[in-house]
């Protein structure tokens, strides 16, 4: 089976996901005992620090330099969330702790039109995830693993792979150290000089592990990895690494949690119409829901709503954490999306309303239809923006355009100088069974200045200004 | 300098020689009278028109009836209609309710976002806004929304603001009538034309627009569309 797969391999992760807006400032990560750097970012490498250093030493060297903890079980959700976002790619995701991710490519290759397009996507995905990466293809599950993290490296054909495993330097290889001092012994620096040797050899002088090892490497033995489920709902978590007291500043890490919810949404051919997002605060938290009218997949199209719902907010206490919860889901309909064409003329109208919808609130938008009662005040009703609407009756009579909200008292004595009635009485006597009765002779009449209204006389006397004829 | 060698220099430009524009049509605005006003027999689409009227009554919606009941696709937004735009009355006029979509913001700013986000989109076909007394600046950025959308928008404003500056490329000063369904109107600004002064116009002389010269050679066609006036 020619089985093609690629390998994600996040070195700085349990950083990153900590020190998210700011990877430019020197920050390290400490091991559980606060005694040693188990990692450095860029920043602090151009400084001269490094893996394995002594905190004190470090602290000398660079003063300000920023000092985080290692958080296991943080670091584990994060990359569950990789895998999630993953999903965009390939519906067989392995997740490969503590750092890398894991995809078979070989059946989404004619989806994704060939490597070249797909690579390309997945780098330009990468890039927007703003966490160091480095990727590789491998004919096998370990190859690609192995070429990950010698560099990357992306081919199509088994060929190719063992072409490049070859020169691979053997200290790189996350074989046992002790091993690897053997090999270095014996005078073998290339990974390509271990392959060459008979197995059979290799087998009596190191243990059966190495040739198994090789075995899988090369894909001579099968080595299926154990696939990440995709949950069935929902629910991203992450941390921030400052107390947030700016909306604005949400942003960042609001786009990774929607980068993942967009890759769980596209591997379940699903789009999220509502989403509840949480501002996790020090004692209790904001809850805020949004939502889109035809529902999205789009970290892009999300993160717009979300912003327009964040920027009038004031928070009430700093953020120390975001949550995102989808709370309605709707299947794609087959046909009416795809991956390629951006159906912007189908997709803007809901896309406006959403938009509109988030911003002045769910009760601002609505549409008006006409209902069956004889009373003018209640021969209409909103409507909301979705479905087809009922049945409309007809309403015999001359209606004016514009509906006075109350009715307005006019006094006797203008309406008989100068009001001009045009039309009527037209008669209307109804809701006598709900309390609400109305008895009203309506006219149409002329102000003196041309304009023409609809007023009516109760039967008490009094005249009231119920309508404009726009 | 006398006025003989300005014009051999060609230093000034003579109307009376002006090299007409190509017409683009537009879109016609129901009314015949109306249409005839108006270069390309109609809106310019893209085009913000700015109606000024001072109370409801006067014919400020008559006006637009025509083109609401020919938009049964696409979205009609009323951003802060200043009553209830009333269902059975609109219905009877053969307005599509389904795309008539009423939107209530809370503040100025709310409703001048909620207009050029409609008029960008380019999903609208007309979005009408009843907007006071706002910034030249605000009107300017509505003009180039609806640029940018192609739609059509209307933006209600009183009398009082017709000596203000406006980048819309129409506005129409209304005032009633002592005569139903006529309306005058005084075009302060239209594209392709000189302002306009104060006339009235008949809002039952409908037009089919720019079909309108086919159709209407058909015995009878002109007939049902065109009641008697009265």
């Amino acid at each position: 089976m020619n089985g093609l797969w690629l390998y994600l391999h996040f070195p700085l992760l349990p950083l990153e996901i900590q020190c998210a807006a700011d990877v430019r400032e020197p920050s390290i990560l400490l091991d559980e005992h606060g005694a040693r750097l188990l990692l450095c970012n860029d920043a602090a490498r151009a400084q001269g620090l490094e893996p394995g250093m002594a905190v004190a030493r470090a602290l000398s060297m660079v003063p300000d330099v920023r000092m985080l903890r290692e958080d296991t079980r943080q670091a584990a959700q994060q990359l569950q969330g990789l895998a999630l976002w993953s999903g965009r790619f390939s519906a067989r995701v392995s997740l490969q702790p503590p750092c890398g991710i894991l995809l078979e490519l070989a059946s989404m290759l004619r989806y994704f039109r060939g490597l070249d397009a797909l690579w390309d996507n997945i780098q330009q995905q990468l890039r927007s995830l703003e966490l160091s990466c480095m990727s590789a293809t491998g004919h096998s599950p370990l190859a690609a693993r192995v070429l990950a993290l010698d560099g990357g490296f992306c081919a199509a054909d088994a060929a190719a792979h063992l072409q490049r495993l070859q020169s691979v330097p053997i200290e790189r290889l996350e074989l046992d150290a002790k091993l690897r001092a053997q090999f270095h012994g014996l005078g073998f620096s290339l990974l390509g000089e271990l392959l060459a040797l008979p197995r059979l050899e290799l087998a009596y002088r190191f243990g059966p592990g190495i040739t198994a090892w090789l075995e899988r490497l090369t894909g001579q033995r099968p080595d299926p990895p154990v696939y990440f489920d995709m949950p069935a709902v929902f629910l991203g978590e992450l941390p921030l690494a400052y107390e947030v007291e700016r909306t604005e500043a949400l942003l960042f890490g609001l786009r990774r949690l929607l980068s993942q919810l967009e890759g769980f949404l596209r591997a379940h051919y699903w789009r999220a119409l509502r989403l509840q997002l949480d501002l996790l605060q020090s004692e209790g938290q904001q809850s805020l829901s949004v939502g889109h009218a035809s529902g999205a997949q789009s970290a892009d199209i999300w993160l717009e709503l979300c912003r327009l719902r964040l920027e009038p907010l004031t928070l009430a206490r700093p953020v120390i954490g975001l949550r995102i919860e989808v709370t309605e889901f709707r299947e794609l309909e087959s046909g009416g999306e795809d991956l390629f064409s951006t159906a912007k003329t189908q997709a803007a109208p809901a896309q406006l309303l959403s938009r509109l919808q988030v911003r002045l609130g769910e009760q601002a938008l609505y549409r008006v239809v006409p209902c069956e009662d004889h009373r003018p005040e209640r021969s209409w009703r909103k409507a909301p923006l979705n479905g087809a609407l009922p049945a409309q009756p007809d309403t015999p009579g001359l209606r004016p355009l514009w509906l006075l909200a109350a009715p307005e008292s006019l006094s006797p004595a203008l309406v008989k100088r100068s009001i001009e009635l045009l039309q009527g009485p037209e008669r209307i006597v109804s809701g006598w069974w709900d309390q609400q009765p109305v008895r009203r002779d309506y006219y149409v009449g002329r102000w003196p200045d041309g304009r023409r209204g609809w007023l009516y006389r109760e039967p008490a006397g009094g005249w009231y200004l119920h309508g404009w004829f726009g | 300098m006398s006025l003989e060698q300005l014009l051999e220099r060609g230093a000034v430009w003579r109307a009376s020689e002006a090299v007409a524009e190509p017409v683009v049509a537009g879109l016609s605005c129901g009314h015949l009278e109306l249409d005839q006003l108006l270069q390309g027999q109609g809106w310019q689409p893209g085009s913000l028109v700015e109606v000024l009227y001072d109370t409801e009554g006067c014919g400020e919606l008559r006006l637009l009836l025509p083109l609401l009941a020919a938009s049964q696709e696409r979205w009609v937004l009323w951003v802060d209609p200043p009553h209830i735009p009333y269902a059975p009355a609109l219905k009877a006029a053969g307005v599509a309710l389904d795309r008539l979509l009423l939107v209530r913001s809370n503040s100025r700013r709310d409703r001048l976002w909620c207009i050029e986000q409609a008029l960008k989109s380019g999903c609208c076909s007309a979005v009408l806004g009843w907007l006071g007394d706002v910034s030249p600046q605000a009107l300017r950025r509505l003009q180039l929304a609806a640029a940018e959308g192609e739609g059509l928008g209307f933006i209600f404003r009183p009398t009082a603001c017709k000596d203000q500056a406006s980048a819309a490329p129409y506005r129409l000063l209304l005032e009633p009538d002592q005569a139903p369904d006529r309306l005058a109107v005084s075009v302060l600004k239209r594209r392709g034309g000189w302002p306009l002064s104060r006339r009235v116009l008949s809002l039952r002389q409908r037009s089919l627009g720019n079909r309108a010269a086919s159709l209407a050679s058909l015995p009878g066609a002109s007939a049902a569309r065109v009641r008697p006036g009265g």
